[in-house]
């Protein structure tokens, strides 16, 4: 969990990078379409693993940054030291993006790039930039102990297990055992004095948490 | 109640000047303002000549509901309490539900905007409000479409709702 947390936002730090670069240049001033933005991404990617631009005619390297409004296109990158060419090619087709990539002579491969799923969160990263903006706030991006007392706030402890199952982060946040205990006591008004006396035992045991406690109270009652 | 205010009578109003993170100046009554917890807790130190605060989190559009929201509630606050007062029976508080009901129905991107400010702020009432606007949403949907709802990408390692 850990490690992909960093990645994803290592991911659009970079972008933002890619995107400050352009706003310096003064590309920044025209609207820049979405699908120019997922090439420019995937340019840029190529670029950090150690490609560079060559002409393809001339074969000498070249440093321009992708034209703008071009969607079909050809983009030779190399190696400098292994001196072998990819060439890339861009297509739209409908919604989504095909990259074509062939390395020398080798069977292209292609990846198929859905812009309704990359380019809206591309433009915002690129407009926040742009602009100067912080992004504005979402449920995942509030800190945690905000997320924590909205969970606070659920009024049924079914509520828990459902968000526990929607990511891990919120799994992490809904084991947080404080969060059970009034549940347990709304549970507990409900037992009869009867089965409190014969379970009192486990509700005294130290080594319980409140959620373990909750869910003796519930099966307690549900057998009842 | 209104009719027997005079405010001629009453001392001239002291105010605070709040400053949005855009630059906008926000003249306030002093005791709108002590709303804010984090205002109010700083507040007798800080000169009263002084009394401008920069809230460098606080967009402008926030800021004015945020005040809105904080003189509602200081104004029929007063009128309950006097309401009280002269053992008239009112319905001042139902009547303020109804209005926090009405202010807090706002779009999402509003509702986080204001969630945040009243956390900055240290507002608990509203902080409360806009919390409890954020869980009724989560109350009883299923986890897929807490996904859908919230935009999260499901990345646990175990679903245990899949097999359901």
């Amino acid at each position: 969990m850990e490690t992909e947390k960093m990645e994803r936002t290592e991911v659009c730090t970079f972008l933002k990078n890619v995107f400050k670069d352009m706003v310096g240049n003064g590309n920044g001033h025209n609207a820049v379409k979405g699908r120019t933005l997922l090439i420019i991404a995937v340019h840029a990617v190529l670029l950090e693993f150690g490609f560079v631009c060559v002409d393809r005619l001339s074969q000498r390297k070249i440093d321009t940054q992708p034209k703008k409004e071009e969607e079909d296109r050809q983009i030779s990158s190399s190696r400098s030291e292994v001196l072998e060419t990819v060439e890339f090619r861009f297509q739209t087709w409908g919604k989504f993006m095909n990259v074509i990539g062939s390395l020398s002579k080798n069977p292209p491969f292609r990846l198929c790039l859905d812009t309704f799923c990359f380019v809206p969160s591309l433009e915002f990263v690129y407009l926040c930039e742009k602009t100067g903006l912080i992004p504005p706030p979402c449920f995942m991006r509030l800190p945690a102990e905000l997320k924590l007392k909205i969970l606070e706030f659920l009024p049924s402890a079914n509520d828990f297990g459902r968000v526990s199952c929607v990511s891990s982060e919120l799994m992490y946040l809904s084991s947080y055992d404080d969060m059970w205990k009034p549940k347990y006591e709304e549970e507990l008004a409900l037992l009869s004095s009867y089965a409190l006396l014969q379970w009192n035992f486990y509700f005294e045991a130290p080594e319980f948490c409140w959620k373990d406690k909750f869910h003796i109270c519930r099966t307690l009652l549900n057998s009842c | 109640m209104k009719d027997s205010f005079n405010p001629s009578i009453e001392p001239p109003k002291k105010t605070v000047t709040l400053v949005s993170s855009d630059g906008y100046d926000f003249e306030v009554e002093e005791e709108v303002a002590l709303e804010s917890q984090v205002i109010k807790d700083g507040f007798e130190d800080k000169a009263v000549d002084d009394r401008e605060y920069l809230l460098f989190n606080v967009h402008s559009d926030t800021l004015e509901l945020i005040i809105k929201y904080c003189e509602k509630h200081v104004s029929s606050r007063k009128s309950i309490s006097a309401a009280a007062a002269s053992s008239s029976s009112s319905n001042g508080e139902e009547a303020l539900k109804e209005w926090d009901e009405h202010f807090i129905s706002v779009d999402t991107n509003t509702l986080y905007d204001i969630l945040m400010a009243a956390d900055y702020l240290n507002i608990k009432s509203l902080l409360d409000l806009a919390i409890q606007k954020v869980a009724d949403t989560i109350h009883g949907r299923s986890p897929e479409q807490i996904r859908k709802k919230f935009n999260i990408e499901n990345d646990s390692i175990i679903d245990p709702w899949a097999s359901e």
